[in-house]
């Protein structure tokens, strides 16, 4: 579909998918909160704690994915001058931020009491750290841009430089010393999690995309939408030789 | 085994209300430009 020749139709599909994907959102909430708070079981050695698990790792996997789709995004709007990649890649920003804020929150909170420590600058939180603060930055740079389109370009820029961090995040447990275990799902040798937890976790996984999804599509139809009422307004607004300006920025 | 049950308390606390807060600031923004929409659209038509 090409949804930047039509963005009419795509809103459509939005609006469509909108209310079936918050349903598939709280469905999957609450089958993966039961998995994880009652029918799974507690560590030999963690106790209770496991549990922390479930909101923790997959935030961090989906803050992290996120931001390799946006750079993806926002490297293809760049080239192809496609605006509506770059609106979509700007639509996950926020998103990606809370669940790396959900990881840090969390992550810490977990290590309290299995490290002994809320934080420690090792590799592995330290590189989420920049990743947080890489959102913020995309964010910052779009939102001090007057022209929209010119700011999601230069954020563009940042998200594919910013990717560099992707590797030394999922590296960061295996080139260093750190005190963040290894990768127990994501490895050449294949899961070490027993299916009792490894159930949970995917459930929880899959909540967290549709909640992602669920939100994306919110975003996307206010950016689309405050979009079309700024032109408009401008339209308005200004004198007759503005008009085609503004309406080729749009 | 100590009872760890504060954290796991705090951490899905934490989790919650992060995407209880943004559900609710995007929501909020989607519904205000639905509204400037259709008074454009509105005014527009009139």
């Amino acid at each position: 579909m090409d949804f930047n020749a039509q963005p009419k139709r795509f809103l459509g599909h939005l609006r469509k998918l909108l209310p079936m994907m918050v349903i598939l959102w709280c469905l999957l909430s609450l089958a993966g909160g039961w998995q994880a708070l009652i029918a799974s079981p507690s560590d030999y050695q963690q106790g209770e704690a496991v549990r922390i698990m479930y909101v923790h790792v997959p935030a961090s996997w989906l803050g992290v994915a996120l931001y390799g789709v946006m750079a993806i995004l926002g490297g293809l709007g760049y080239v192809l001058r496609r605006p509506l990649l770059d609106f979509s890649a700007y639509a996950l920003a926020p998103i990606g931020l809370g669940l790396t804020l959900i990881s840090l929150v969390t992550g810490s909170i977990w290590g309290k009491p299995i490290w002994g420590t809320w934080w420690v600058w090792d590799a592995r939180l330290t590189s989420m750290f920049i990743q947080a603060l890489l959102y913020l930055g995309y964010i910052a740079l779009v939102r001090a841009h007057e022209d929209q389109l010119q700011g999601l370009r230069m954020g563009a820029l940042l998200l594919v430089i910013g990717a560099v961090n992707l590797p030394i995040i999922k590296g960061s447990v295996e080139w260093w010393a750190t005190l963040h275990q290894p990768a127990s799902l994501l490895r050449s040798k294949g899961p070490s999690l027993h299916s009792s937890m490894l159930t949970p976790l995917l459930f929880m996984t899959a909540a967290y995309g549709a909640g992602v999804l669920s939100l994306w599509m919110m975003r996307m139809e206010y950016l689309i939408l405050r979009r079309r009422v700024l032109v408009q307004q401008q339209l308005r607004e200004a004198p007759p030789a503005r008009v085609r300006f503004v309406e080729r920025a749009a | 085994m100590k009872d760890y049950g504060v954290f796991v308390t705090a951490a899905y606390g934490a989790a919650a209300m992060i995407w209880l807060g943004m559900a609710g600031v995007v929501y909020a923004q989607l519904r205000r430009v639905r509204r400037q929409w259709q008074k454009l659209e509105a005014a527009e038509s009139q």
